[in-house]
């Protein structure tokens, strides 16, 4: 299984939201999970063009998913999200929310690796309508 | 006798608290004691202090706007202890700091610098395998919290491990804000005390000397934290003045209740 990640304006950026790849493990909001923090053990703020993802920390399956190997997590930009979020609403006439989009954004890379005959399931947790704003916002257009 | 003991073998205790870092903390500290505070617990700033109420939230914003960092924080208290070698001194904060290095890191800093007990906020005694084991390992109380939702199912699971007292929150919400009712204080305070030998402080909006007058006649220590981090942020680098007023009208209502 892969599980993606948002890194916001990029991981080297310091302004992301991928508490896997640029975090470590502490104690926050009553779970002990992965946390962008501090060497005091101080939050980090988190970025994410997409709400849902825009937090310090992830689910502690996730933390527990990622340490075993069962999940391999891959980070993906607002961009790549954005991209991938015009794309789908293109080709299948679907509006992801902007977190489904950075499922949908690890499409290219995932398949690359994969036989032809190999099935592939992207779990599209969310509507886009309530992103539409946002979106719109990032990309300079007026609705 | 413990530090702990002594302040409370003279009756009811006046237990004051700031945050470390926001204004002048040593001079402010001195001003507490010099007040008549009899407990002192400092807290230790974090980014997410969920179970604060605006004072205090903003007291921690203040103190981590200004750089504020746990060698600080330990540095404080060391001072401290050397200023004032008889008077307890408690750290308040919340898990992330206390176990970014490891706890038995954090214990052993606590009683390097002379830190009597310490309160954790966020973790419950159901999760306190690792913290409450290091501090004791190193004679640091920990300092657990009771609430009006802890039912005698679950207080032995509070009162187990916890030494120096028991920190009732009387209310069912977050620092300075709402006060509790005096006879659900009573009531609870009296559970506490039938079901613990180890004193029980009242704290979580308590703001003057009459509410803290009424409390001391029922339980062995008032907490005051919100009210006196408000002067802090109203008087800067002057607070201690004014903290030292509040804290002896807080004193004498306490030691005068009984």
């Amino acid at each position: 299984m892969v599980g993606i990640e948002a890194a916001g304006h990029g991981i080297e950026s310091g302004q992301h939201a991928a508490s896997l790849t640029g975090g470590r493990p502490g104690i926050l909001h009553g779970n002990k999970t992965y946390l962008l923090q501090d060497e005091d053990g101080q939050i980090t703020e988190a970025h994410s063009i997409s709400a849902g993802l825009d937090y310090p920390g992830l689910g502690p399956e996730h933390s527990w998913l990622h340490e075993s190997g069962r999940v391999r997590y891959v980070p993906i930009t607002d961009d790549e999200a954005l991209e991938a979020f015009q794309l789908c609403c293109a080709l299948e006439g679907i509006i992801p929310a902007l977190e489904s989009a950075h499922a949908l954004a690890a499409l290219p890379q995932l398949t690359a690796e994969m036989d032809e005959d190999k099935i592939l399931i992207v779990n599209v947790s969310g509507r886009g309508d309530k992103d539409i704003f946002t979106v719109a916002d990032a990309l300079g257009a007026a609705i | 006798m413990t530090r702990f003991e002594t302040a409370f073998a003279k009756g009811p205790a006046l237990v004051c608290f700031i945050t470390a870092g926001d204004g002048d903390t040593a001079a402010n500290l001195d001003a507490l004691v010099e007040g008549g505070a009899d407990v002192i617990e400092l807290g230790m700033p974090f980014t997410d202090p969920m179970a604060d109420g605006p004072a205090i939230q903003e007291a921690n914003l203040r103190s981590l706007g200004k750089g504020t960092r746990t060698a600080d924080i330990f540095r404080m208290a060391s001072e401290f202890r050397a200023r004032h070698p008889q008077v307890p001194l408690v750290l308040m904060g919340y898990a992330n700091p206390m176990t970014i290095r490891g706890p038995e890191w954090f214990a052993g800093e606590c009683a390097r610098a002379g830190v009597d007990g310490v309160i954790c906020v966020d973790i419950p005694p159901e999760e306190d395998a690792e913290l409450g084991p290091a501090l004791r390992e190193a004679g640091v109380s920990l300092i657990r919290l009771a609430t009006p939702t802890t039912d005698a199912a679950r207080l032995p699971a509070v009162l187990n491990g916890s030494s120096g007292f028991l920190y009732y929150v009387s209310v069912a919400g977050i620092t300075g804000m709402q006060q509790a009712a005096q006879g659900s204080i009573e009531e609870a305070v009296a559970k506490l005390k039938a079901a613990s030998d180890i004193p029980v402080a009242v704290g979580f909006g308590v703001r003057t000397p009459e509410q803290a007058s009424q409390i001391a006649k029922v339980a062995d220590g008032v907490v005051v934290g919100s009210a006196l981090v408000d002067i802090v942020k109203q008087h800067g680098d002057d607070a201690p003045g004014p903290l030292r007023e509040l804290t002896s009208a807080l004193a004498e209502a306490v030691h005068s209740a009984r």
